[in-house]
C-alpha cells in the first residue's frame, strides 16, 4: 500500500491503541505486562534498528507476512517467514551456543 | 473519527493479544527459536492460532464487496520474491 499523508492519522491511531494495551491488561489482570529482557541494552537498541530496516526492506514481519500473508497464501510472505524464522533461529543459535554464556547471550 | 476509533480499537485488542500470549515477553520470543537449548514452542501456539482466525476471517471478509470504513480492500499487491524480501527478511530474523 502506498505511503501517503492522509495514512497518518490512522496509523496513529493504531499505535495509540497498541501502546495503550499494557494498561488494559492490567485492568483486566491486574497484573503489570511480564517482561524479561534476557540481552543488554545496547543489544536491544541494536536488534530493535535491524528489526526496522528488515521489515521496511522485506515488507512485513510476523504478523505482516507470518499471519496476514500466510493466511492468504501468498508466496511472498511464505517465503519471507522461512527466511526470517530460520535467520533468527542461526542468530540465537550463534549468540547463545557458539559465542555465547548459555542462557543470556552474546549480545 | 469513527475510523480513529475503529483503528484505536484494533491496536488495542492486538496489543493485548500479543501480551496474552506471552509474545511480549522478548526472553519467550527469544526462547522459541532457542531449539538447543531453552526452547519454549509458545510462539507457535500464538503464531498458529492468529494464523487460523485470520485465514477464517479472510474467507469471509474478502466475500463481502467492500469493507465498512474504506472504499477498497487494501491488499499487497506484489508477487516478486525479490531481494529485498530476502535481505529484509534476512535482517528481521537477525534483529
Amino acid at each position: 500500500m502506498p505511503t501517503s499523508r492522509s495514512d497518518w492519522g490512522w496509523r496513529a491511531s493504531l499505535l495509540a491503541g497498541m501502546v495503550s494495551a499494557p494498561a488494559l491488561f492490567w485492568l483486566v489482570s491486574g497484573q503489570s505486562v511480564p517482561v524479561q529482557v534476557p540481552v543488554s541494552s545496547a543489544a536491544m537498541i541494536i536488534g530493535g534498528l535491524i528489526v526496522g530496516v528488515g521489515v521496511t526492506f522485506g515488507g512485513g514481519c510476523t504478523s505482516g507476512h507470518g499471519v496476514c500473508g500466510i493466511a492468504r497464501l501468498s508466496p511472498r510472505s511464505i517465503v519471507a517467514t522461512v527466511v526470517f524464522m530460520i535467520a533468527a533461529a542461526v542468530t540465537v543459535y550463534v549468540t547463545r551456543h557458539v559465542f555465547g554464556t548459555g542462557i543470556g547471550g552474546a549480545l | 473519527m469513527m475510523r480513529f476509533l475503529m483503528t484505536f480499537a484494533i491496536g488495542l485488542i492486538f496489543g493485548f493479544g500479543i501480551i496474552l500470549g506471552g509474545m511480549a515477553n522478548p526472553a519467550k520470543v527469544l526462547n522459541f527459536f532457542d531449539v538447543a537449548g531453552t526452547w519454549d514452542p509458545s510462539l507457535a501456539f500464538v503464531m498458529g492460532g492468529a494464523l487460523g482466525v485470520t485465514a477464517l476471517g479472510y474467507r469471509f471478509v474478502l466475500r463481502r464487496p467492500g469493507p465498512r470504513m474504506a472504499d477498497v480492500f487494501h491488499l499487497p499487491t506484489l508477487r516478486s520474491i525479490d531481494a529485498p524480501l530476502i535481505a529484509g527478511s534476512t535482517a528481521f530474523g537477525v534483529g
